[in-house]
């Protein structure tokens, strides 16, 4: 007899088939999930966190002139965090301050741009050569374009170019270092550096600055005023983003800037001044251009503005009203295009006497002897230089978020005997519109210092120390100018002889981090006050808090003021707030990843355009005017004054996976003027793209 | 639900805010994420913290306001935790927060669909940096892996440092200002207040019963606990509009 087997095959599938079943409710086929997601995190593919140290370093933020103190964290040396220091809070751009020298598009080697579309490294001795060879000309006319204007190397670079014939220091309108641009050209040293005392302001006519925007030097400024408790009436041309958060917004029709500045003197001059104002006002301006503006009727410049004779006369009055605490501020929003207009609005303060105590003739921090104002170049706005008549342009490009486009700047040039180069840390900006770019270093890698600003009355001098080791193939500018110029220098050198001047001088204290104070004239060397400055410290000397504008300098020339109609058909108008292309690509965060802030790919209209066009929100379309086209996505905002486009100048972020060498248009080059801030163009025409 | 535990709060006065976008920036660098690659999209990037351009009314009438929307770290039913099939997320019952455990996730981003705030993000690539970056990483946060879902959970790694700094003192507990989010210190109006909703005499706590603060979609009782602060009837409407509805009327 033989012993059946109690296991037939149909037995083990039904055990395999229980067990599998079985098996779901147990842990371990999801612990094998977890883990194999473990696993596969922990692949060398993976990041690595950085280990060592940790440890805090005190500083300043040089991203803008404002100059933030800062806490680096650091671990294992290298700054992974940038936190506010004392009572200034930073701005978005000083969060990122430590990750500027790992910019995607950073240059190693100096390069040669063949006409603005493909790149090829050469050497710094060649770019010396090339452009020697045209300096060997007599008659060639150079100028440098000082993106930071304000630091010691700023000196450097205007005592060069006064021992040349020919030789220019120029510097932009579209910087935010200049608040009082049409004002500072009517005191008696012409572009001397106006400053405003916030603490004594107690009105703020903003013509298109930025000051609720938070955001760099300006939006320090703003912060100061609100502070302060200070009115702050913010006048836009386009989309008030955050000018409508202010105590009050004006939209002007797009290029009225003058004509309002002119309608608010004409009111103030005819209803609200008295003789000494008034002849003071005549005797700068000129009887001519007093006589004009006084004949405007409220009404006139109602109907050019498109702000009601109400809101003019009532605003006219407050000023009157706050007379000397009254400031009016110019900024690259204004619309303001010329430096004539620039002084219809300056001249405001003058009306309004408000150039006494508020604003002043900063101070700058003690200079080394060679330094002085006689040995420097004058400085120059980039607006009076003609078109075509430099054969050298050297830009300093050391400040990022300039918006001016690299193709205005090339209209400078005589074409076919010219150069353009620009020292710039990334390909970026200027750099790409220009025929050499010398490769220079981020702050951090070296000390960098701080420039001087319109928020500062008294004078002010802070470093950033040399944190993270520089980059080989990066080029100190300074030492780059000295030996073009035949001058040897360097920048770390440059700032050991301000500093041995401040501290000859004897002059102010200085602040550290912790709140201490210490007189310079306590400090045994220079050394010593370095070592302070090094650490955070900040100098300055509260006693000298600006000299007050007592005297004006009379215009040579006569001024107008258009009376333009007002605008048919689309307008548009450049604005945005500024480029972020050059400043660490955190800030896709901003623009590609969230949609907070506009790129030049943005263009906003009234929802009822947009509805009449037959185009909504991220719908792509081409914008036609005089000089060429570009195509941007439509953003419908109903805070727009229907009939006006407005198109951000602002380049994008720099995402990771950019080509550094892949050219993209550039917004300048397709306008006809060129493509700053609060440029406007007439008959737009809009399609489908 | 209030159990007399710690409920970590934030209250963002939306009167404040100028839409300036630090805490944007701060967050992302606080929590290792990195930036966006080319062609990224609002779809497709990840900002724990996004601020949105809103307005009202039209021009010249118009008004405008900034709201920073992040995770609301629903106190009850929170739909993320109900429907993670992997534990992936967890509420805390110590301080109310949700955290997500980037390990566990397996990338169903079903918590995405049923987050009612639009508020988690996926990783569509494995994270990079530019030219070394790598180096100023924040060592106190892992980057994540492409595949997995994250969010905003209150500066988590801030408040194990504080912790830790707690226990080299011999304390149990930690003190208010030792744990403060990076969106909160990078405020540079101070629009946002943290703090603890179950102290009576905390400043969130106060911020939160005033007569101006506000929630989002309180009608799905998940009693979430970020709010909102403002005077302006317009703004204070869009509370009971969803993250979609409030997304097509930012600018009319």
């Amino acid at each position: 007899m033989t012993m059946k087997s109690p296991l037939t095959r149909r037995d083990v599938l039904k055990v395999l088939g229980g067990s599998v079943a079985g098996i779901l409710l147990t842990p371990v086929p999801w612990k094998l999930l977890d883990d194999t997601a473990i696993w596969t995190q922990t692949g060398p593919w993976v990041s690595k966190l950085p280990r060592g140290p940790h440890s805090v370093l005190p500083g300043v933020c040089t991203l803008c002139p404002a100059g933030c103190p800062v806490a680096l964290d650091c671990v294992g040396g290298v700054p992974f965090r940038t936190r506010a220091a004392g009572e200034s809070p930073l701005c978005t751009f000083g969060w990122a301050f430590h990750q500027a020298p790992y910019h995607p598009l950073r240059l190693r080697s100096p390069l040669h741009i063949a006409g603005g579309r493909s790149a090829t490294p050469v050497t710094a001795p060649e770019i010396l050569a090339r452009v020697r060879e045209l300096m060997n000309d007599p008659s060639v006319k150079i100028a440098v374009l000082d993106q930071r204007p304000g630091r010691t190397a700023s000196l450097f670079h205007r005592r060069l170019l006064k021992a040349i014939p020919g030789g220019l220091y120029v510097v932009s309108p579209d910087n935010e270092s200049f608040l009082f641009g049409g004002l500072s050209q009517l005191t008696e040293e012409p572009g001397a550096p106006v400053g405003l005392d916030v603490s004594r302001t107690r009105l703020v006519i903003s013509l298109g600055v930025p000051l609720l925007e938070n955001q760099g030097a300006t939006g320090m400024i703003g912060r100061e005023l609100r502070k302060a408790g200070a009115r702050v009436v913010q006048v836009e041309a386009g989309s008030p983003r955050t000018g409508i958060l202010a105590d009050e917004c004006l939209q002007i029709i797009p290029g009225s800037a003058p004509m309002l500045a002119a309608g608010l003197a004409a009111i103030i001059l005819n209803d609200f001044s008295d003789p000494g104002r008034l002849a003071k006002f005549r005797h700068v301006v000129g009887e001519r251009y007093t006589m004009n503006i006084r004949r405007l009727k409220p009404d006139d410049v109602a109907r050019v503005t498109g702000i009601p004779v109400q809101n003019l006369l009532a605003l006219a009055g407050i000023m009157a009203s706050s007379g000397p605490g009254t400031a009016v501020l110019t900024g690259p929003m204004s619309g303001l295009r010329t430096q004539d207009d620039e002084i219809v609005a300056g001249s405001l303060n003058i009306l309004l006497d408000s150039t006494g105590p508020r604003g002043c003739v900063r101070y700058a921090a003690p200079v080394p002897s060679q330094f002085q104002q006689r040995s420097l170049a004058p400085v120059t706005d980039l607006r009076s230089v003609p078109d075509g008549s430099l054969n050298i342009l050297i830009v300093d490009a050391s400040y990022p978020g300039a918006i001016l486009g690299g193709a205005a700047l090339r209209r400078k040039l005589i074409p076919g005997r010219s150069i353009m180069l620009v020292f710039s840390p990334t390909l970026t900006g200027f750099a790409r519109a220009a025929d050499y770019v010398v490769p220079t270093p981020e702050p951090l890698e070296v000390i960098t210092e701080s420039a001087e600003f319109a928020g500062w009355i008294s004078p002010h001098f802070e470093l950033m120390r040399s944190v993270l080791p520089c980059p080989e193939g990066v080029v100190d500018p300074v030492a780059f100018m000295g030996e073009l110029f035949g001058s040897p220098e360097t920048s770390e050198g440059l700032l050991r002889r301000r500093i041995a001047a401040i501290h000859a001088s004897g002059r102010g204290s200085v602040g550290g981090h912790d709140g201490s104070e210490v007189r310079v004239s306590d400090l045994a060397s220079p050394d010593d006050l370095q070592a302070i400055l090094l650490e955070g410290g900040v100098w300055h000397e509260r006693t000298a808090s600006g000299r007050s504008i007592r005297t004006f300098q009379p215009l040579r020339r006569e001024i107008t003021v258009d009376r333009p109609e007002p605008p048919e058909g689309l307008v548009l108008i450049v604005g945005g707030t500024r480029s972020l292309a050059d400043l660490p690509p955190i800030m896709t965060k901003l623009v590609q990843e969230s949609g907070l802030v506009d790129s030049d790919a943005t263009v906003r209209m009234a929802p009822a355009i947009a509805s009449s066009l037959g185009v909504g929100d991220g719908d792509r379309v081409v914008l036609s005017f005089g000089g060429g086209e570009w195509t941007a996505r439509v953003v419908r905002d109903s805070r727009l004054r229907p009939g006006v486009l407005q198109l951000s100048a602002s380049p994008a972020p720099v995402a990771l996976g950019v080509d550094a060498l892949e050219f993209g248009p550039d917004l300048s080059e397709v306008f006809e003027s060129d493509g700053r801030f609060g440029s406007v163009h007439h008959h737009v025409v809009v399609r489908r793209g | 639900m209030n159990t007399g535990k710690v409920r970590f709060g934030m209250i963002i006065d939306l009167d404040r805010c100028t839409g300036c976008g630090a805490c944007m920036v701060a967050c992302a660098i606080e929590h290792n994420v990195p930036p966006g690659r080319d062609g990224v999209t609002e779809r497709t990037g990840i900002t724990w913290m996004n601020v949105h351009d809103v307005s009202s009314g039209e021009f010249p009438e118009s008004d405008t306001a900034f709201i920073p929307m992040m995770c609301m770290q629903c106190e009850v039913d929170t739909p993320c935790v109900s429907v993670c099939p992997q534990n992936a997320v967890e509420w805390d019952p110590e301080t109310g927060i949700v955290g997500q455990i980037p390990e566990r996730c397996l990338g169903c981003r079903y918590c995405m669909a049923a987050c009612p705030y639009h508020a988690r993000y996926f990783n569509w690539w494995d994270p990079s940096w530019p030219n070394g970056a790598e180096q100023a990483l924040n060592p106190d946060v892992s980057p994540r892996m492409r595949g997995v879902v994250e969010k905003c959970n209150f500066c988590h790694g801030r408040l194990h440092r504080a912790f830790e700094l707690a226990a080299i003192d011999g304390r149990e507990n930690i003190r208010t200002v030792e744990y403060t989010p990076a969106c909160v210190e990078a405020c540079p109006v101070q629009a946002m207040v943290f703090g603890d909703l179950n102290d009576p005499s905390s400043e969130a706590a106060r911020l939160a019963a005033d007569r101006r603060s506000f929630r989002f979609l309180t009608t799905l009782n998940t009693e979430p606990k970020v709010f909102y602060l403002s005077d302006r009837s317009w703004v204070r409407a869009l509370g009971e509009r969803s993250a979609r509805a409030t997304k097509e009327v930012e600018h009319g």
